[in-house]
């Protein structure tokens, strides 16, 4: 017998718990080693998402050497009932080979490279659900604090990640939510320590890391769009920021064909830009904290649903959306206008026909 | 003993190590050819048999015990569990 088979045997043997063969040599013994550490690691049950990802890492492996060795792997339709008993043979070790995963992956460095994904990245949430492990089993109120301080600062190095390599406005916001997330629960898991010294040193730095995030969000507004412009203005505003919003549109068709377009809010800013459907329009004529007045010309105006927002100098920036049933016309006899209230959830456009 | 999942989740000593065990454990695959890790994980992580998985590769089992047998050697030299071997993954532990 040679080498292979005898080591095949001394596995499947200790498998089935017989009573052992003798090492015949070395090379054996630590073959049988390795096959022991393997063995080991199929005794830990992973976490079912865990599994997911590495389960599809599998699958396209598997389906990758097939292809490289010209075979393909169960894709075509048996014919025959010895094709029948490959096909199933092959789905069946497919399958099994994708539950006990864990390994390749860890091959591909999964792990570690889970603990560099960002928001919008397959492993992701691999990443996120070992943040709400730490979390589950912190050990104290106290300890439970410090990590969701850690948590809201690595988040905030994800969003600032995204938005320098560019990222796209889901994956944006994605990870922008997760900030304003990680923020709340910051804020409630300091809050609920009692009120002694350990308590205001974890105040202490959760006002640290909650000043990054206010300067990491006025760093980007100016790199961001106009739909994360408002997003990130919002999430400024939680902090506590002085930022505009828009409580209310007021159009009016004038004589000479213009439209006569006044916005009422807050903390409008001086040289507050006029925002129609994310683009500078008009021109301001007029403009206080709280009141914004500009002209737009007939040629300019397109009927249809328009979204209305100001802009500050600083970036900082509002809009508002508007639910169709909240919009009227002004009393008859008045100029022909329209109005509307904030629907912020809805996202509905002012309508113009 | 088996280790369930929830014992990593609750222990985060035993879910560290969990980490640097699979790490290393990937490493090593890592320096294995394609054929030889999906015999090994076949074999090892999904249990199949020698003779599922020559089929599934098309294959004679014998010459799957050969892959087996070398990928299995070059497994121990990684993980230092061969005589004389050095150990080439982080850590210690295994």
């Amino acid at each position: 017998m040679n080498p292979e088979e005898y080591l095949d045997r001394l596995i499947e043997r200790r498998e089935r718990r017989e009573i052992q063969l003798p090492v015949v040599n070395d090379e054996v013994a630590a073959s049988l080693a390795a096959a022991e550490v393997l063995t080991q690691l199929r005794k830990i049950d992973v976490p079912s998402e865990f599994a997911g990802h590495l389960e599809l890492y599998v699958r396209a492996r598997a389906r990758s050497l097939a292809q490289q060795n010209g075979r393909a792997v169960a894709i075509a339709r048996p014919r025959s009932p010895a094709d029948l008993q490959r096909f199933q043979m092959r789905r069946t070790w497919i399958a099994v080979l994708g539950i006990a995963a864990v390994l390749v992956l860890a091959c591909a460095g999964v792990l570690t490279v889970s603990a560099r994904s960002l928001p919008g990245d397959a492993l992701y949430s691999l990443k996120q659900a070992e943040n709400q492990f730490t979390l589950t089993f912190a050990s104290d109120p106290q300890n439970r604090a410090s990590v969701q301080v850690d948590q809201l600062h690595s988040a905030l190095d994800d969003l600032s990640t995204v938005v320098d390599d560019k990222r796209d406005d889901d994956t944006t916001r994605l990870a922008l939510n997760i900030v304003a997330a990680k923020t709340n629960d910051s804020r409630r898991a300091v809050a609920a320590l009692p009120a002694d010294p350990d308590r205001d040193a974890a105040q202490q730095l959760l006002d640290n890391v909650l000043a990054e995030e206010e300067q990491l969000l006025r760093h980007v507004l100016n790199s961001v769009d106009w739909p994360m412009q408002v997003a990130f203005t919002r999430q400024l505003g939680a902090l506590g920021d002085p930022v505009p919003t828009v409580t209310r549109v007021v159009m009016s068709i004038q004589t000479n064909g213009t439209r006569l377009i006044t916005l009422t809010g807050t903390n409008f800013a001086p040289h507050v830009e006029l925002i129609i459907d994310g683009r500078p329009m008009g021109v301001v004529s007029q403009s206080t904290s709280e009141q914004l007045i500009a002209v737009i010309s007939n040629s300019a105006w397109s009927a249809g649903e328009h979204a209305f927002g100001v802009r500050n100098p600083d970036g900082t920036a509002a809009q508002m959306d508007l639910d169709g049933n909240d919009q009227e016309r002004n009393l008859p006899g008045s100029d022909p206008s329209r109005t509307g209230t904030p629907e912020p959830e809805r996202g509905g456009k002012f309508d113009d026909h | 003993m088996e280790l369930l999942a929830t014992d990593l989740v609750s222990n985060p000593v035993a879910l560290h190590e969990w980490r640097e065990t699979l790490e290393e454990v990937g490493l090593a695959l890592g320096s294995l050819s394609a054929e030889q890790q999906l015999i090994v994980i076949g074999r090892f992580l999904a249990g199949q048999k020698i003779e599922d998985l020559a089929q599934a590769l098309g294959k004679q089992p014998g010459a799957v015990r050969v892959l087996q047998f070398r990928a299995l050697n070059t497994l121990a030299n990684h993980l230092g569990l061969a005589r004389g071997s050095q150990r080439k993954g982080r850590g210690e532990r295994l």
